[in-house]
């Protein structure tokens, strides 16, 4: 052995007699307990951030321990490869994006095998091939057999420039996020996955979850959002029909003044149809629509609305309250539809205040007596109900028992559960992602394409502009396609599935990745799942993990899965972060290419003016406090950077020359250390080299 | 040395399994290795007990290579070993030889800490009060003087009283 250590060679000596002996291929073998561990896969965006290098490690260092131990270990590595990245490179660059991620996917294939991570890389898979995505397409077939997919109008957010849906996300203050253009909401066929088919299941197996972190149980709960209340009738003044609202509050029934609509209730412009109002109301629905879904339903909002000319009757109290149209409430909530109690709900309160309508306190706090006139704001906590004729005196918990009782007597409602997930919207207006396996026939209607016929691949004939709606559109050949049914001419769906279906159930796949009788085979997946350990970026608590839940019950009621439950224990990790440098007027500044030094501070390159230490920020390459993992492999090693990037590598104070000199004298200590040890107790014949 | 070895094991087995206290688990075989470089040179000690030397070099090499797979490897390799690093069984520990196999007792004088004295885990009281008395910075302060009582804390403390 030489005196110095050289990590390039070591490693890669080591890297390829890994390869070599297959060290880390898996197969099944009842004899031995089994450990499956799996990382989150990445996106192939172009190379390998710190984030990865972190839940990797993480990852490795657990499969390779628990091999020692004696587990049969599965620890797969794949790539999440549909999204809209690859689009907008073929927007901007004119690369096709099938080109751009699979260039990107050799590229940080390389990257990962360079760090000497301990995958079974035979079970590699990338979301993008047709030997995939077919998968996803039959897993839609068999979903809308059962109803489970389904298709619907809903609101979407739209933009009129660039002439496509977009998410809650990618409205910045009611703009488009690539063209600043306003955007609008606009009532869309869309097709949706009824995970709330599954909300019950969902809440109560969290229970059964020890091995995940409590904060992540807690989102989920929460983006369930169960609540247990009451559906009340009250029918319309002078007219048929009646409004239905949902509360979790029934006991300050007695105190609702008004009802407030969404502008999208069905009675919402009939209501107002032949009063003084009408004219009103159809402004300001049309106003409120324009706004945009995103910024509705905000706390902070101020709250706007529109007497509809029209009445209905609170059946307790058996008065005549107006009914208003409100722009905080969502037809997607509930039912579109509340009893306002000011006294008791803030929003009611800022409304009532605003339109000069009643305040009627019918829920008072232990020891206090609120008037309404004296209130500053809602009393929304429980109490003792006032006020409320024969529930009078009643504590709330035992009164919303008793006001529902007397509701499903009376026939005037029911005891009901709501919950706060709503159905899975699924269709994207996108090129790269998996086509909804669907055929419209003017004759027949919507029909499944048959499962022999798939995949139903994305055509290659796609111009990419970012305009007008779904690229598919744009391919005849595509498009235009027979009816399985009837052979007559019909059309395809053009619409492609949200790429989180592609990451629902990917860790099935790894089981039997090349199975092709069905998703993946029930009998490997039936030895290997659950994932024992899941390893992944936090940011993914409510939408990655609670479709990768439905989806697991879902091909379990398929016959296919084992288990209710795809990841038995979860480690989440949050933003890899670091400081950030910044001159004020060169900008954002690399940690590296500053003057001067620690002790006599750190100055712009540029023009010598101070650089501003900032806030310890999440990486990004806009604000220049990046650390690519490349570097730090090529300076030290795989091994330094997989063991210091955790604790040590991302909060070095100052340049990335000193940052390098401290890991590397870290690492090169430990192993002069340990060689010379190593040295001292081989057997002598060795000792003489 | 053996003690610590098995020690450093148990830290590292539960920080891996139970916490992903993986710098902890770290900072533990660095603690282990700082120990193996101070014992190996010491010359005297090394013929004797060369044999738990190098268990404590094979249990840093194994226990570092879930981290440091590369370095571990090469350094098992150098240590002549034949079976595969990554075929190797985890160490375990025993708590047998986790036992304290010495104490550390504290000497006071009228009630202050005046030295320090390691003894055998089975050591009788006598043993300690004997060898309390005999340490040099204990026999100065109690030099000239009668003993009034002696206060034991088993296990901890031994507690001289001197005559007022």
């Amino acid at each position: 052995m030489e005196d110095r250590y050289h990590p390039q060679e070591v490693e890669e000596k080591w890297q390829r007699l890994w390869e070599e002996k297959q060290s880390f291929r898996a197969a099944e073998d009842p004899a031995r307990p089994k450990y499956y561990v799996l990382e989150m896969f990445p996106y192939p965006s172009g190379r390998i951030h710190m984030g990865h290098v972190r839940n990797y490690s993480i990852g490795d260092v657990v499969a390779r321990y628990k091999r020692m131990r004696g587990h049969n270990v599965l620890h797969p590595m794949g790539w999440d490869a549909f999204g809209l990245p690859a689009e907008n490179a073929a927007i901007e660059r004119k690369i096709h994006p099938e080109a751009w991620t699979r260039e990107n996917i050799l590229y940080m294939k390389t990257q990962l095998r360079r760090m000497g991570l301990s995958y079974d890389w035979e079970r590699e898979l990338a979301t993008c091939e047709p030997d995939y995505y077919r998968w996803n397409q039959w897993i839609f077939l068999k979903l809308y057999e059962r109803g489970i997919a389904y298709k619907k109008k809903s609101s979407v957010n739209w933009c009129p420039s660039c002439e496509t849906v977009l998410a809650n996300e990618q409205v910045i203050e009611g703009a488009c996020w690539r063209c600043e253009t306003p955007v609008v909401e606009k009532e869309l066929e869309q097709w949706f996955f009824r995970i709330t088919a599954y909300a019950d299941e969902l809440l109560a197996d969290l229970d059964r979850l020890p091995g995940w972190p409590d904060k992540v149980l807690a989102m989920q709960r929460n983006w369930i959002g169960k609540s247990t209340g009451a559906e009340i009738e009250f029918p319309l003044a002078g007219g048929e029909g009646a409004l239905r609202v949902f509360t979790t509050r029934q006991d300050t029934v007695y105190g609702a003044t008004f009802v407030s609509l969404a502008v999208e209730h069905p009675l919402a412009l009939e209501l107002a149809r032949g009063t003084s109002q009408e004219r009103a109301v159809g402004d300001f629905v049309e106003r409120i629509k324009k706004a945009g879904l995103a910024r509705r339903g905000e706390e902070e909002g101020e709250k706007e609305g529109v007497f509809t000319g029209s009445y209905c009757v609170n059946p307790f109290t058996g008065e005549k309250i107006p009914i208003y149209l409100a722009n905080f409430v969502l037809m997607e909530y509930g039912t579109g539809a509340v009893m306002a109690v000011p006294a008791h709900d803030q929003r009611d309160f800022e409304f009532a205040k605003k339109y000069g309508l009643p305040i009627r306190v019918v829920i008072q706090p232990q020891g206090a007596a609120l008037a309404p006139e004296a209130m500053r704001e809602a009393y929304a906590d429980e109490g003792v109900m006032a006020d409320s004729g024969p529930f009078t005196g009643l504590p709330s918990a035992e009164g919303k028992e008793k006001v529902a009782l007397h509701l499903e007597e009376k026939g005037w409602g029911k005891k009901d559960i709501r919950y706060r997930l709503r159905d899975w919207g699924i269709s994207r207006q996108r090129y790269w992602g998996t086509p909804i396996p669907i055929i419209y026939c003017p004759k027949c209607g919507v029909v499944p394409v048959p499962e022999k016929d798939l995949p139903v691949a994305l055509p290659r004939d796609v111009p990419f502009t970012g305009k007008g709606g779904s690229p598919l559109a744009e391919s005849k050949k595509f498009v235009e396609t027979k009816c399985p049914r009837c052979g007559g001419a019909a059309r395809r769906e053009t619409d492609t599935m949200d790429t989180f279906v592609d990451s629902s159930w990917y860790y099935f796949r790894y089981t039997s990745p090349k199975f092709d009788a069905a998703p993946f085979d029930p009998d490997k997946a039936g030895y290997w799942m659950p994932v024992d350990q899941y390893i992944g970026g936090v940011e993914h608590a409510v939408l990655h993990l609670l479709y990768a839940r439905f989806f697991t019950k879902a091909l379990r009621d398929l016959g296919l899965a084992k288990v209710g439950e795809p990841f038995a224990n979860l480690l989440t990790q949050g933003m890899v972060s670091k400081e950030t440098y910044r001159c004020e007027d060169h900008g954002w500044l690399f940690p590296a290419e500053l003057a001067g030094s620690d002790q006599a501070g750190w100055r712009c390159p540029h023009c010598g003016k101070p650089a501003v230490k900032g806030r310890v920020e999440k990486m990004s390459k806009s604000k220049k406090n990046i650390v690519d993992p490349e570097d730090l492999i090529a300076a030290y090693g795989a091994d330094t950077a997989r063991l210091f990037t955790p604790p040590v590598a991302l909060y070095f104070p100052a340049s990335r020359r000193h940052e390098r000199r401290r890991i590397g004298d870290g690492a090169r200590r430990a192993f002069a250390g340990a060689q010379g040890l190593a040295a001292a107790h081989a057997p002598d014949d060795q000792k003489s080299h | 040395m053996q003690r610590l070895t098995h020690r450093t094991i148990k830290k590292v087995t539960e920080d891996i399994e139970t916490r992903f206290h993986f710098n902890t688990a770290i900072a533990a075989i660095m603690e282990l290795l700082n120990a193996v470089v101070a014992e190996s040179q010491n010359r005297a000690a090394a013929g004797a007990r060369a044999a738990i030397v190098k268990q404590a070099v094979e249990a840093i090499v194994v226990l570092l290579y879930p981290f440091v797979p590369h370095v571990a490897s090469e350094l098992w390799e150098a240590l002549d070993e034949k079976t595969p690093l990554d075929r190797v069984p985890w160490p375990s520990y025993s708590s047998e030889a986790l036992e304290r196999a010495e104490l550390l007792i504290v000497v006071q004088v009228d009630g202050k800490v005046r030295g320090k004295i390691t003894v055998p885990a089975d050591a009788t009281s006598e043993s300690i009060e004997a060898e309390a008395m005999a340490d040099p910075k204990v026999k100065g302060f109690v030099a000239g003087r009668g003993i009034q009582k002696v206060i034991q804390v088993p296990r901890r403390l031994v507690n001289i009283v001197l005559e007022g």
